[in-house]
């Protein structure tokens, strides 16, 4: 088990926002976790890479607490993020974002070599690599995001709304993309989306999220066939 | 005439954003206001003008040692002092660190008083009135040398921050912290070495002040104020901008000191502040 997250609660302030949240993440696997709009994906996902703290409940990775642990350890650990909302570093230049992501140790003394391959996956950031983030458009921005993120070499890969904002050919071209990288590394990966039909074929399992609780969990082959995962979910999907 | 405006003009301003560069800096990248910059700037200036009346150093060499000394205050004045302030939520930070550095100025200025008396000091080296003269411009030897240091610093401090690892993350760090942690960057020890760099910049400016004009215990806030109308200009941009409002300054409070006289020097520089808050809130070099 790489990730185990065990009933966890945590609160925004007094309002509560996860009610005992468990999650289990198995080597090489990709888990989606989908639910409605402001169900607690996201909030989730903050709190494994330390950005919020739970109440109550634990977190491992491998085997190690994550609670006590602040958040550029947790990320040393090996977890890396894909933020939603293209949080790049706009006033810096492409290849400036992505020698970022290889801060740490390890990840800094083979930077060049991840780098000639994330150029090979997405040969447009090779062609940008010297434009100022901001300059690139939202596609651009979150294949940069996703590069900066596999820069580190981490060993969990947690994605925030790949899908947000962006239309839906770039989303589904970027979900292949994932699924290669996964196929050829071997990367484990946990991801937030809305677009749960597309997430769904991706993955090989998925935790349905809502109010702030999990409310279900299973094979996503069995929830691609499910009526109900299909009429709850699948009209998000469309819209985008 | 208009020759020597413009020279003393660059001269001044150049060195006007040199005093504004490190509180840029801590703004940048901590969303800090440091109230307290011109207090740190006249202890800079003290450090360098006992080296020179105790030990004879003079204060071109002894500008390394004032900012290694400045720079380790800087990071005893994070910890104590800013880093207690990460706890607030993020909307009251920037108002509590200028309420705290209020109340520092108080006990930096009283402390520098009491230790060293409010006479001002000024160092007064052999060169002091030293002036050379190309194309009937004269140009004091001092300043030049002042003009020559702002230029080392703030070419290594834009190499630091634009070529190396740890500069890089500084930067990212001030764009967008939340992210540059996430990436395994240390917040708490890029805010320290940011804040010893800044109070380090205005140690190296203090020293120039000392040189060129006087230092004394309630001296800072002048340059905090001149610090702050370059901050303006510059839109609390980076390095280059700063750098340029520092030098639009000087030129222009050097040309209206010729055509209004000395006495309105920093009412001029006020007036533009005024000026470009209710028209550029978002400084003169921005889209």
């Amino acid at each position: 088990m790489v990730l185990e997250v065990d009933k966890i609660d945590v609160y925004y302030g007094d309002l509560k926002a996860l009610w005992e949240v468990s999650l289990i993440v198995e080597d090489g696997e990709i888990v989606v976790l989908f639910g409605s709009n402001g169900a607690g994906k996201s909030t989730t996902l903050r709190t494994i890479c330390g950005l919020l703290r739970p109440a109550t409940g634990s977190i491992r990775f491998k085997g190690l607490s994550l609670i006590e642990q602040p958040v550029h350890k947790i990320a040393e650990l090996g977890i890396g993020m894909v933020p939603e909302e293209k949080k790049v570093f706009r006033g810096m230049t492409v290849l400036e974002n992505l020698e970022l992501g290889a801060f740490l140790g390890s990840a800094r003394q083979r930077k060049d070599a991840t780098m000639n391959w994330i150029y090979e996956v997405f040969p447009v950031l090779k062609e940008r690599r010297k434009q100022k983030a901001g300059t690139l458009s939202g596609g651009e921005q979150q294949m940069l995001l996703i590069s900066r993120a596999l820069m580190s070499q981490p060993k969990l890969l947690l994605v925030d709304e790949l899908s947000f904002g962006l239309g839906p050919l770039l989303v589904q071209n970027l979900f292949r993309i994932i699924k290669q990288i996964h196929e050829s590394t071997g990367i484990t990966i946990l991801l937030v989306e809305q677009n749960v039909r597309m997430a769904l074929e991706l993955s090989d399992r998925g935790y349905i999220i809502e109010n702030g609780s999990i409310i279900g969990e299973g094979k996503a082959q069995d929830f691609l066939s499910s009526q109900q995962v299909q009429d709850a979910y699948f009209g998000i999907s469309s819209e985008g | 005439m208009a020759g020597q405006i413009i020279a003393y003009g660059i001269m001044v301003g150049v060195f006007y954003g040199l005093v504004a560069v490190g509180l840029a800096l801590l703004f940048g990248v901590m969303r800090y206001m440091n109230i307290a910059h011109g207090s740190f700037m006249m202890i800079g200036g003290y450090i360098s003008f006992f080296l020179f009346t105790l030990l004879r150093v003079d204060p071109f060499i002894s500008i390394p040692v004032v900012m290694l000394a400045m720079f380790l205050l800087g990071i005893a004045v994070y910890k104590v002092l800013f880093s207690p302030l990460g706890k607030f939520p993020e909307g009251l930070r920037l108002g509590t660190s200028m309420l705290i550095t209020f109340g520092l100025i108080l006990v930096l200025d009283n402390v520098c008083a009491l230790l060293w008396t409010s006479d001002p000091k000024t160092i007064a080296t052999s060169y002091s009135g030293t002036t050379i003269e190309i194309y009937g411009i004269r140009l004091p030897l001092a300043r030049l040398g002042v003009l020559g240091v702002t230029f080392i610093v703030i070419i290594a401090l834009h190499l630091f921050l634009n070529r190396t690892y740890f500069g890089k993350s500084i930067r990212a760090t001030a764009e967008d912290w939340e992210a540059a942690s996430l990436l395994g960057i240390n917040i708490g020890r890029t805010y320290l070495v940011a804040s010893g760099i800044s109070i380090a910049l205005a140690g190296a400016a203090g020293t120039a002040v000392a040189l060129m004009y006087s230092i004394n215990p309630y001296g800072g806030l002048e340059w905090l104020l001149t610090a702050m109308v370059v901050l303006v200009f510059a839109g609390l941009g980076n390095i280059k901008e700063v750098f340029m409002a520092g030098l639009l300054l000087g030129i222009v409070e050097q040309t209206s000191v010729f055509f209004i006289g000395g006495e309105f020097r920093a009412v001029v520089g006020l007036v533009i502040f005024v000026l470009i808050l209710l028209f550029r809130p978002q400084g003169l070099f921005r889209q």
